[in-house]
Parts: C-alpha cells; sequence; structure tokens
C-alpha cells in the first residue's frame, strides 16, 4: 500500500502545523499506516540517529519530516546512549545499515554531568567517534552541538564556560567536508529556556527537552539534514528601490534614498547585511531594477553607507524591461535551473509578473514594512544553507569576474497574459480631482517626465485655460496604486494640440500604461477638434528612461532646438491612438466602461 | 470528583494517544494495552497535564503505569469538573 499525492499533501500539512508531541506523533503513526510514499523522484536517503538521550521521538518523526521536505528516508536509531561503541565499532548495527547520513545528537545533560564531563575528554570522545565514522562510511554527518542549559544564568557562570569550551573544542575538531555542525542554541533561546527544559522527562525518559518540543528540534534537524544534502538556495535577485534602500532613486536622486543607518533607512541596511551574510555562505547574489544603470552607480559611488559593493552581484539587471526577463537571462548565463533560486522585490505586482513565468521561484512576499523583512526572511527557511565550502564561495567570485552579458528572449505572448491577468482599471479625471498629489508629482518625478516643468498650481490653471489636464489613477488585482500619470495638454493652434506635460510613476512602467494614456489623450485632442498632437522631450539628467517615449508610441520627429526634440503624431489617422484592450479605462464618477472620448 | 468521573475524563484523552476504540477501565494498566507503551506514556502524561491542568511531579509521572493508581492520583489532586 502507499500513499497518494492528496493524503501525502495533507499529511505534511499536518505535520508542519503539528506544534505538540501527540500531533507528532499522530501523524507519524498514519504516515506509517499509510505506507512508503511513492515519489520516485524523490531522492532516497538512509539515516542512522545515534545520541545520548532517548532519540525514539525524533526517529519516529523523520520519515515524515524529510517527506515533508520531499526526501524518502529510512531511519536506523541506535540503541539509548550507544553512540560511542555505534560509531567506533566498525561492524557496529548503524554502519550494517548503509547510512547515507548519520546524525550524532548529544544532550550537555548526558555530556556535563556523565561520564565525560570535562570539555577536553568530550571533544577528544566526539572527534575520535566521528574520524572513525568519516573512514567506516562515506556518509553525511550531521553532529549537534551542546545546547546551553538552564543553568546558564550569566555568561560569567560555568556552565556558560563550559559550553563555549565544547563548542569551540567541536568547532575546531570537526573540519572535514563531510561533517555539518548544529548549534541547537537559537532554537532553545527562541523556546525559552524555562519552556525547553523539563528535567521530570529527563529523569523519567532520559528526554532532555520538554516532550512538545519536539517537533521544533526534528524540524530544525530536518532541516539541517536537507540543507546538506541540497543547499536550499543558491541565488538571490534583488530589487534594489524601496528594498535595498528607502525610497526610489530616479526620483529621490542618489543623495535623496534613505540609507540612514540612525533612522528607516537601518531596515534596508539590515537586508543587506543580511544578503551580505548570505553571499558569504556561497550564495550568489544578483540585482534586477527598474532604473537608470546611470543612477544605481551613482548610488554605489556616492553613498559610503551602502553595504553590498557592485562586486558583490554576479549579475545586475539594470533596465526597463520585465523582471522575468531579467531572471531569464540571469539563469541563462549561469546555466542555473529555478531550484534554490529567490527572488526578493517589494512591489506586489513585479512579485506576480516573476511568479507567473517561474512558478518554482521562491518569492517570499515581502512586508510593507522595511522593519519586518529580515525577521521574515530568516524565519522563512529558504536560507538554511548548511554547507560554505570554500569552492562555493569561490564560485561567486568567478561568476563576478565572468558577467557576459547573454541577450535572453523576452517571451512576447507570455508577458501579455500576465498583463492580462493584471485587471488593470485606469480612471481619468481633472486635474483638480486629485490636486495635492499631481502637484507632488509635478514637482517631484525625474524619471518618467518628458519636459520636466514645475508648474505651480496658478501656472498650471493659466496654461490649461487653451487645452485639457487629466490626471490618471490604476488599479489592478493587487490594489490601488493611486495617481500614476499626469499630463496637461495645450492648444497650440487651430490643427495642434501639443503635450506640455506628461509625467508617470516608474512603478508602472512596463505596463503599456503609457499606451492607455495617449488612448485617451488622442481621444481628447480629437473631440476638441486637433489634427496632430505634438510631443515634447527635453532631456535632464534623470529622464534618459523616456528619451525614446514618442518615436515607440508612434511620433516622429519634426524639429530640434539645442537637446531638446519634438514629434507630431497625426490624428486624422485611425489607427493611432488605439486603446489597450487588457486596461479598462473609465472617468471618475461615470460607470466602468471603456470610455471613447 | 468520583472515580468514574476522572476515569471518564481520561478516556478520550487515551483513546487519542493510544487507540481510538479503547474502553477505559480502572483494571486497565501499560502491560495489558499494547500500545501503551514507554513513548506514548510520555505523550500521555503531557496531555492529561494540559488537559486536566494538573502538574505531576517526577516520581508521580514515572510510577503512573496502571488506570487505578491515576485517577486515585488525580482525585487526590482536584481535577475539576
Amino acid at each position: 500500500m502507499s500513499i497518494d499525492g492528496a493524503q501525502l499533501q495533507s499529511l505534511s500539512a499536518r505535520y508542519v502545523a503539528a506544534h505538540t508531541l501527540q500531533q507528532l506523533a499522530a501523524c507519524a503513526r498514519d504516515y506509517e499506516a499509510a505506507g512508503a510514499p511513492l515519489k520516485p523522484d524523490w531522492p532516497k536517503i538512509r539515516v542512522a540517529l545515534t545520541g545520548n538521550y532517548s532519540t525514539q521521538f525524533l526517529a519516529r518523526g523523520f520519515p515524515i519530516a524529510l517527506a515533508a521536505r520531499d526526501f524518502a528516508a529510512e531511519v536506523y536509531e541506535s540503541p539509548y546512549n550507544q553512540w560511542c561503541a555505534e560509531l567506533l565499532e566498525a561492524k557496529s548495527p548503524l554502519y550494517g545499515f548503509a547510512p547515507t547520513h548519520v546524525i550524532v545528537t548529544l544532550t550537555s545533560i548526558e555530556l556535563a554531568y556523565g561520564s565525560l564531563r570535562s570539555p577536553q575528554a568530550i571533544v577528544a570522545a566526539v572527534a575520535a567517534a566521528v574520524e572513525a565514522a568519516l573512514k567506516t562510511s562515506d556518509a553525511q554527518i550531521l553532529v549537534t552541538l551542546p545546547e546551553p542549559l538552564a543553568d546558564e544564568i550569566s555568561d560569567n557562570s560555568a556552565a556558560y564556560a563550559w559550553r563555549r569550551a565544547v563548542n569551540d573544542g567541536l568547532r575546531t575538531a570537526l573540519l572535514a567536508p563531510r561533517v555539518t555542525l548544529f548549534d541547537p542554541e537559537p532554537l532553545v533561546r527562541s523556546a525559552g529556556a524555562r519552556s525547553w527544559f523539563d528535567d521530570r522527562f529527563y529523569e523519567t525518559a532520559k528526554l532532555p527537552f520538554h516532550p512538545d518540543r519536539t517537533p521544533a528540534l526534528l524540524g530544525a534537524l530536518a532541516d539541517a539534514l536537507v540543507g546538506a544534502i541540497a543547499p536550499r538556495c543558491k541565488l538571490v535577485v534583488v530589487d534594489l528601490d524601496d528594498t535595498l534602500w528607502g525610497g526610489r532613486v530616479g526620483d529621490d536622486g542618489f543623495d535623496g534614498i534613505d540609507l540612514d543607518p540612525a533612522g528607516r533607512g537601518r531596515h534596508f541596511l539590515r537586508l543587506q547585511a543580511f544578503l551580505q551574510g548570505l553571499r558569504g555562505k556561497g550564495i550568489l547574489l544578483a540585482l534586477a531594477s527598474k532604473n537608470d544603470p546611470a543612477a544605481v552607480q551613482e548610488v554605489f559611488a556616492e553613498r559610503p553607507e551602502m553595504m553590498l559593493r557592485p562586486e558583490d552581484f554576479a549579475a545586475m539587471e539594470i533596465h526597463w524591461e520585465p523582471k522575468s526577463s531579467s531572471l531569464a537571462r540571469i539563469l541563462d548565463r549561469f546555466k542555473l535551473s529555478t531550484a534554490g533560486v529567490v527572488f526578493l522585490d517589494d512591489n506586489p505586482v513585479e512579485r506576480a509578473e516573476v511568479q507567473r513565468r517561474f512558478p518554482d521561484i521562491a518569492v517570499p512576499e515581502l512586508p510593507e514594512d522595511p522593519a519586518q523583512r529580515v525577521a521574515m526572511l530568516a524565519r522563512s527557511g529558504l536560507f538554511d544553507h548548511r554547507l560554505a565550502t570554500g569552492e562555493s564561495r569561490a564560485r561567486n567570485r568567478m561568476y563576478a569576474e565572468n558577467q557576459v552579458r547573454a541577450a535572453a528572449q523576452h517571451d512576447t505572448g507570455d508577458y501579455q497574459e500576465f498583463l492580462r491577468g493584471l485587471k488593470m482599471v485606469m480612471e481619468g479625471s481633472p486635474l483638480e480631482a486629485a490636486r495635492e498629489r499631481v502637484s507632488e508629482l509635478i514637482h517631484k518625478t525625474n524619471q518618467f517626465n518628458l519636459t520636466t516643468r514645475r508648474y505651480n498650481w496658478t501656472e498650471l490653471i493659466g496654461l490649461l485655460r487653451n487645452g485639457f489636464g487629466r490626471c490618471y489613477r490604476l488599479t489592478d488585482r493587487f490594489g490601488d496604486n493611486g495617481i500614476i500619470g499626469v499630463v496637461a495638454v495645450v492648444r497650440d493652434s487651430e490643427a495642434d494640440a501639443r503635450v506640455d506635460l506628461w509625467l508617470m510613476s516608474c512603478r508602472v512602467l512596463g505596463r503599456k500604461v503609457e499606451e492607455a494614456i495617449l488612448a485617451d489623450v488622442v481621444a481628447r485632442a480629437r473631440a476638441l477638434g486637433a489634427r496632430r498632437l505634438i510631443g515634447e522631450y527635453s532631456p535632464t539628467a534623470k529622464n534618459a528612461p523616456v528619451a525614446n517615449l514618442y518615436p515607440r508610441l508612434g511620433f516622429t520627429e519634426i524639429s530640434r532646438s539645442g537637446a531638446s526634440v519634438r514629434y507630431a503624431l497625426p490624428l486624422d489617422d485611425a489607427r493611432v491612438g488605439a486603446s489597450v484592450e487588457f486596461i479598462a479605462l473609465t472617468e471618475r464618477g461615470a460607470p466602468a466602461e471603456a470610455e471613447v472620448g | 470528583m468520583s472515580r468514574e468521573a476522572v476515569l471518564r475524563k481520561l478516556e478520550p484523552i487515551f483513546r487519542g494517544v493510544i487507540d481510538p476504540d479503547l474502553v477505559l477501565s480502572e483494571e486497565l494498566d501499560a502491560s495489558k494495552v499494547p500500545l501503551w507503551d514507554s513513548l506514548n506514556h510520555i505523550i500521555l502524561v503531557v496531555e492529561i497535564e494540559m488537559k486536566l491542568g494538573v502538574a505531576l511531579t517526577t516520581d508521580e509521572l514515572a510510577n503512573l503505569r496502571n488506570v487505578s493508581e491515576l485517577v486515585t492520583l488525580l482525585q487526590e489532586k482536584g481535577v475539576q469538573a
């Protein structure tokens, strides 16, 4: 008999939710009753568990714990407190089991108060046993370090000094690449010593923790084991604006982004430090940001607070294309599969776009509040990478040095599907409808700003006496993006309507919003009887991203003066200004239906 | 609380841990119930402490291998209905 996929899934879900020993035991029992899962693609591992306390609960739990992590495990459990004999004796039942993984789990209670006691004796005994295991078997070996006992009342206490001496000794002695060390300290600390320990159960059952702490320990050991088999994460692709710093460099400037360690910027720096730690463990980092590359270079050059440096990133995809294209290029460049790839972005739309094209990439939902992000990521289990070998650290450097830009094809059809799925609705209204936000955009927008004319409200009203102004609010299935676009159109002559002002929030770039806005403007200019729509582009230090906007929208160049360019679009051509099929245009206060003029 | 009432409170706990069809009686002890092994005994203790709101001492915890003694002890500890 074997378990089917749905059963396994519900059992795994129950296992993950189990927080008492009874719940865990019930899952283990049901899993045993259902028989081994038939998952041919699961790696098969043979886990031998040996230690100096009662390990039955862990042994019972390992198969389901590893099944929940997509491993098919068979488990052998040594008799109570036989770890020395089992590991030292080449003909022991443990080696007879032919394990692929050996877990040596030792409690401080027995180490400190049993026969070994002194740190030197303990380190020598463990080192000898592990050395024998390395010689006798080719298994991976996971050794737990002694847990902090409740006696550690201060860093002055003898118990603390004892544990430090044992830890230091073991860390120095157990350096072989096949050996992984597991420190239960964070686990005990987060449970709290009071809730972790319960001496009654050690006295009666040789269980060195409260029985209900078993699921937590089991999960951590299974993670450590799986991490030692296959590092969970090999590449993190990360966004910049509002992810690695506060604000948007395109609008706020390199000197305006928030990296203040004494303020909100600290949360972004904390994420940088977290990523730096991952890189230290050999995980690749790459950037995917919708930005002007020059602006980003400026941040690296001018903001010494940046903890991550350009050389920390094996690849940088900084442009205005969809992030899924950036991911595709990065994967292609390093010949990586999507397994073990994590994408970090504060923007839910970018996350959805990447997730849609790459369902296997891990895309954690970063909390809105930057203060909560690192804690969330640390808890996520995505980064439990326990083998930091010299090779993986070197790999990072090698990738960074060999950075070659291989063009990857951007799958247009698929991207259109994504945009369709966003269910975008754009609501147009006169500028008065959002006066404050319009003023703010006029004064703050740098990147998507064709003319960068910083009008005040009076000037704007005067300008529009002979024309019209529009602002646009965009909502999608992820929520309200607020006012994301402003245009001011002036009637220069009987024939010509001129777009005097056009600016947009760069958060929505690449979503055909500019086409939808153009459709609205064209319809309105036609209604006024204009025969040409004139567009202007005046370059600034920041607005290179829209240098080609007008040609891209079908305008042709008509004149140049200095660096500024003028373009025209013939309105008598019926094909001009077509609406965007997947962005519904509505008028504020009007019923939701596509509006045509 | 009567011995019978304590027994009725214990029965669902035993059923959850050991056997959903178990009929709990004062005559039962660990030797007569095959699934009442040392592992399940620990789970029983944890569940009884949690569900009945009592705290057992180390000695009590070690020696509670038959139902009759367990009932007596819980009565002494004044398990509430």
